[in-house]
């Protein structure tokens, strides 16, 4: 209890720009929106207003900055700041990576989609996989360096696509932030990241099952540390879906896989797997609204936001590509609010 | 000075002290809930400055109650009045009500106001409500008082 109040001030910060979060009926009246002027104009009463001639895209990163700018402003220590920002350092690692094997295959290097928001300065993390120097890699347990070279050995040799480079690399940092958020003793964290794990585990599963991969791929790809065992998910790869539902039957996932389970089997494309589980975890941070003392609700603010961001891309890029109004709202996520 | 006055002002310092201990860290609390809505929103000053405010009465009502005791004993006009050690006894213990609970309390209604400053950041129409949560722990400190000023009246000098 006592260390709860470490966060006295940043819950109670939180709160107040919890107001700002936008409710679902905005998102209505967006989709109803009659063009995209309508839209920049609704957008001007709220946080994401736009200068003349800025385009849209600008949008989502200047809203990502600023929401981490606030988190890390309000957290008490570096070690929970940094916390928060290894995701933008694991998503430049990605990108890096991609970009290494793909120049190897004769490709152009991208690196405008790099974001300067992690721990790691954008020119260093590209000399750092430039000269593959990765022990300066911020998830500096020994074993990471390996699992990256192994990474790229394999990929080197059998030519796998580069999206293997995500489910590989995500593993790598689930296992870090694990031992990170354990390393604190935040169980709120712990818990937090299990649950990540957990849903990731899910989603490789019916992605792995879509492709129609190996069983071998599956128990390599999948990550451990989640509240559910990942060779129970190995196990019923190769059964019918009813196994693989009944397996989590007694997990707090039972409604959550039986929804996906027979969205996969009427032929559903992944995405409206993904949006399940996007609603699963804004509804399961909901609990947090009733958490006064405790980085609960910082956590809950985040996903919140980031999900509220999601939101806007869904109907803005949808609304730009002339996409009906009924598909819009089908692919809204869940709001905090 | 005799070992029985000696208890009696251990008695008015318990009171004083414990009940103060509970005050100032309620007040903290309160203190650092406000200052995360003030950052965002500094017109809310009043209302949070009142509900800071509220676990500090703790800290008072020890006060009074020391004051009591020093009166009692005849500290305060620096004519000391002789105590047998059972009234000096009787005197500390009559003390501990109000510290006990206002330590206890103070702690608790620095929660619950720290809780209701969230609530007028997000809520700020129900400023109300807000108010009478923290106010309700406040019964209880009263009380702790009411039991020690009972108390010190009971005893015979």
């Amino acid at each position: 209890m006592e260390r709860d109040f470490r966060y006295t001030y940043a819950a109670t910060r939180i709160r107040c720009l919890e107001k700002e979060l936008l409710p679902l009926s905005f998102f209505h009246r967006l989709i109803g929106a009659s063009s995209l002027s309508e839209v920049r104009k609704i957008l001007e009463e709220t946080v994401y207003g736009i200068r003349e001639g800025e385009e849209f895209d600008v949008l989502w990163e200047r809203e990502s900055r600023r929401t981490l700018s606030i988190v890390k402003d309000v957290l008490p220590n570096k070690r929970l700041k940094d916390f928060f920002s290894y995701s933008y350092d694991i998503f430049n690692l990605k990108v890096l990576l991609k970009n290494k094997l793909l120049a190897k295959r004769g490709m152009k290097k991208n690196w405008d989609i790099l974001v300067d928001m992690g721990t790691v300065p954008v020119d260093k993390m590209i000399s750092i996989v430039e000269n593959e120097q990765y022990v300066y890699l911020p998830f500096h347990k020994k074993d990471s360096v390996y699992i990256i070279w192994d990474l790229l050995d394999r990929m080197e040799k059998a030519e796998l696509d580069t999206k293997f480079v995500d489910l590989f690399l995500d593993k790598l940092y689930f296992n870090f932030m694990l031992n990170e958020a354990r390393e604190m003793g935040e169980s709120f964290l712990v818990e937090y990241i299990k649950l990540l794990i957990d849903l990731t585990n899910i989603m490789t599963f019916f992605r792995a099952k879509f492709a129609g991969r190996s069983k071998s791929f599956l128990s390599d790809v999948l990550i451990s540390g989640g509240f559910v065992d990942e060779d129970r998910l190995v196990d019923v790869y190769q059964d019918n879906l009813d196994s693989f539902v009944k397996v989590l039957h007694y997990s707090p996932y039972s409604g959550l896989v039986e929804k996906m389970a027979a969205l996969f089997e009427q032929g559903q494309d992944l995405a409206s797997l993904e949006k399940l589980k996007d609603n699963y975890l804004i509804e399961t941070l909901k609990n947090c609204k009733f958490v006064m003392f405790g980085i609960q609700p910082i956590v809950a603010f985040m996903v919140a936001k980031d999900m509220e961001i999601k939101n806007l891309r869904i109907v803005i890029t949808g609304k730009q590509a002339g996409l009906s109004e009924g598909i819009l709202k089908e692919r809204l996520r869940y709001v905090y609010v | 000075m005799e070992l029985s006055t000696a208890i009696a002002i251990c008695g008015a310092a318990l009171a004083a002290g414990l009940a103060g201990c509970g005050s100032s860290l309620g007040v903290g609390i309160a203190g650092e809930a406000g200052a995360g809505v003030l950052t965002e929103d500094p017109k809310k000053f009043g209302l949070v400055l009142l509900l800071q405010a509220l676990p500090g009465t703790q800290g008072i009502y020890g006060l009074l109650a020391g004051f009591l005791i020093m009166n009692k004993i005849g500290l305060l006009g620096g004519q000391l009045v002789s105590l047998t050690i059972q009234q000096g006894l009787a005197i500390a213990f009559a003390a501990l009500p109000v510290g006990i609970v206002g330590l206890v309390s103070g702690i608790a209604q620095g929660k619950t106001s720290a809780a209701s400053i969230q609530l007028i950041a997000k809520r700020p129409e129900e400023a109300g409500k807000a108010v009478i949560l923290p106010a309700m722990v406040e019964t209880y400190a009263v009380l702790g008082l009411l039991m020690t000023v009972l108390l010190l009246n009971g005893i015979k000098i």
